[in-house]
């Protein structure tokens, strides 16, 4: 096992890892305007300036520091913050954070979630983050979340808003721009314009000059038309080709995107839990959590293989013993896009069959060796590869939990989870673990060897992996 | 031989018999009540060196519960207060392992027993379990996420020199307890799942 994770470590090499490097500004919409904060990449976690956020929100404060800790007084709240801890004191009460509060250069720096679970919940200063977390709006204002999404045979593009929004719409030769002022507004996804060959590219761009979607066509596009269904709180672009250009894509265009067919998916790893004297949950009489993770496991391999045409792998094909580590290392010198692993959930305590989504999260208050070593090496221990790949994890479960929630939760808006998963947290490429039903439940344990019900599972995984797909190859 | 005789001594012998019976007996009985049976501890390979006589003081024990997934209840118990973080953290271990006394599920397997626990200088307490844990733990991603943190967080909660909680099985690292959650280093409190403000007071002791 050392010689793996030796070799492991070696060709991590070739990977790039964490950097504590400022990592631009941080926005904030706050009074009808826009301002920003640097922003600091610490591993995977964002950090902002203590001091610097609350003037910009300007909340009055008084400031105590001591070697070790720095207290702030907000109004009748005392917070207590202490280096290199990632609990919180306010008001004598413990919160925790997702890192710990450090100081850098001597500025007093605190992980984004800070906003949240202390400011917002705890302190009642109404402050909400962009899914993006690159923005925050503040005050009575949320952001208006916006959705991308090709209609009418692929020919008009339609930007649907959560509430009402008014933008200014101008077009700037190839490009259309929906500018939003110092209106909060964050980018929910897309739906089918990765295909679409007259749109080259969908952005929203946010600063502190600047706060626009910015939608590039293509070069055969001659003119876009442009329409604001208030009503239906929508913006629509329909593109008006050159005349005599056909509807099929121009096969220069595949070749001045060199950097997308670099992104192309070319190997998934589908893991079936358990295996061998391992057996899992014991679901029934001679029914084991580790055969039916396998027979799903297989289903989902053919249909992976259907759907998007890439190889894909099981990390064992037989109910054989597998060590975990084994697993890791398999994906991981395969070097594969995407690593989904079946399990079957089993609790006393939840009625119902809910199945779940799961990415890794690292132990509470431990932080990143990364973080503590030389910050620009090339070598990642092996229980902290997945650090790199986490964000795209979560949005991969936000796929999965979606598409499950759909099919086989009967429409609960259940959340994805984090958990301090051994299998997860050494893989370097998006990866995530499902938790099928629950062994306690009779219907559960009726249907789960059924072929329809299999089926079923493996066609929702399958759904949920082709869909994030284009976010993830998108350069 | 005459026969009044005979049966003389054959009466003598019986009484004589017992006697020598009731003798014994009664120096049995004296015994115990001199110096009663020690109360077997049935989750510690090695009872906590504790006096019998030591002042009570209460704990928060923490289990899974049984209303949601994803939450862990708080429990009061009484064990006796000891100078040594190592002999209350096993006294918390046994009351752990005994389980619940309200309608909540069981933190770790009935089956388990504590091999040896003890804390280093730098707050961290090593809890050796039985193979018993892993083998007859029910398994399934939340339930042992919550058989953990049941553990960590008991300990952590009640014993102030404690930070971390490393978890051995049999005397070694175990790469997971139920073939999800990582083992392999200590856990830091985690009260994310605690409902606070609940708790059910019992009694009890070691």
């Amino acid at each position: 096992m050392l010689i793996k994770a030796l070799g492991f470590t070696l060709c991590m090499a070739l990977l790039p890892a964490g950097v504590s490097a400022d990592a631009g500004r941080f926005l904030v919409f706050h009074k009808q305007a826009r301002k920003a904060i640097p922003r600091l990449s610490i591993g995977l976690e964002t950090y902002l300036p203590l001091i610097d956020l609350l003037r910009l929100l300007e909340l009055p404060f008084a400031e105590s520091a001591s070697a070790g800790f720095v207290q702030i007084t907000l109004g009748k709240n005392r917070l207590r913050l202490a280096k290199d801890d990632s609990q919180v004191l306010v008001n004598d009460r413990k919160i925790a954070l997702s890192a710990p509060v450090t100081v850098v250069k001597n500025q007093w720096v605190v992980p984004l979630d800070f906003l949240s679970k202390v400011l917002d919940s705890a302190l009642d200063v109404k402050i909400s983050v962009a899914a993006s977390g690159n923005t925050a709006s503040a005050g009575e204002s949320d952001f208006t979340r916006l959705n991308a999404k090709v209609v009418e045979t692929n020919q008009v593009l339609r930007l649907q808003a959560s509430r009402p929004i008014s933008a200014e719409v101008r077009q700037q030769g190839s490009r259309v721009v929906l500018a939003f002022g110092n209106t909060p507004v964050e980018f929910a996804g897309s739906e089918g314009v990765q295909g679409v060959e007259w749109i080259r590219s969908l952005a929203l761009e946010q600063s502190e000059s600047t706060n626009q979607l910015v939608i590039e066509l293509a070069d055969n596009v001659r003119n876009a038309k442009m329409s604001h269904l208030a009503s239906q709180n929508a913006y629509t672009v329909e593109a008006v080709r050159q005349e005599g250009a056909e509807a099929t894509p121009d096969p220069s265009a595949d070749l001045a995107r060199p950097v997308t067919e670099a992104w192309k998916w070319r190997h998934i790893t589908v893991d079936a839990g358990h295996g061998g004297p391992d057996r899992g949950v014991a679901i029934k009489e001679h029914v084991f959590e580790k055969d039916v993770a396998l027979a799903i496991a297989r289903k989902l391999r053919w249909a992976l293989e259907t759907r998007l045409r890439v190889t894909v792998v099981l990390s064992r094909a037989e109910d054989q013993a597998q060590s975990l580590d084994d697993r890791i290392a398999a994906a991981n010198l395969a070097r594969s896009n995407l690593f989904i692993s079946i399990h079957t959930g089993n609790t006393a305590a939840a009625p119902a069959a809910y199945s779940y989504a799961y990415t890794a999260r690292w132990i509470l208050g431990e932080s990143s060796v990364s973080e503590t070593r030389n910050a620009r090496s090339l070598f990642v221990p092996w229980w902290e590869a997945q650090r790199n790949s986490l964000a795209w994890s979560e949005r991969l479960a936000e796929c999965v939990q979606a598409e499950m929630n759909r099919s086989l939760n009967g429409g609960q808006p259940l959340a994805f989870r984090r958990s301090p998963l051994k299998l997860l947290s050494a893989l370097a490429m998006p990866a995530v673990l499902v938790e099928i039903g629950n062994a306690q439940v009779p219907e559960f344990q009726a249907k789960v060897e059924s072929e329809p019900f299999q089926n079923l599972v493996a066609a929702t995984l399958a759904a949920a992996v082709e869909k994030f797909r284009p976010l993830h190859e998108r350069p | 031989m005459p026969r009044h005789i005979l049966f003389g001594l054959v009466f003598l012998a019986l009484i004589s018999l017992a006697g020598v019976s009731y003798y014994y007996d009664l120096q049995k009985r004296i015994q115990d009540l001199v110096r009663p049976e020690p109360e077997p501890a049935p989750y510690l390979a090695v009872p906590p060196a504790v006096s019998p006589s030591a002042p009570l003081r209460k704990v928060k024990l923490f289990f899974p519960s049984s209303r949601q997934d994803t939450l862990l209840e708080v429990e009061e118990r009484d064990i006796r207060s000891s100078e040594l973080p190592s002999e209350d953290a096993k006294q918390i271990l046994a009351e752990l392992i005994s389980g619940s006394r309200g309608r909540r599920l069981p933190a770790l397997p009935s089956e388990t027993r504590l091999r040896e626990l003890f804390v280093t200088a730098q707050g961290l307490a090593v809890v050796d379990l039985t193979q018993e844990a892993r083998l007859y733990h029910p398994g399934g991603l939340m339930m042992e996420l919550a058989t953990i943190y049941a553990v960590v967080n008991s300990l952590t909660q009640n014993i102030r020199k404690i930070d971390r909680v490393q978890i051995l099985i049999e005397g070694a690292e175990a790469e997971t307890l139920a073939g999800h959650i990582d083992l392999s280093r200590p856990f830091s409190e985690d009260l994310s799942m605690t409902v606070l403000g609940e708790t059910a007071k019992s009694s009890g002791g070691p």
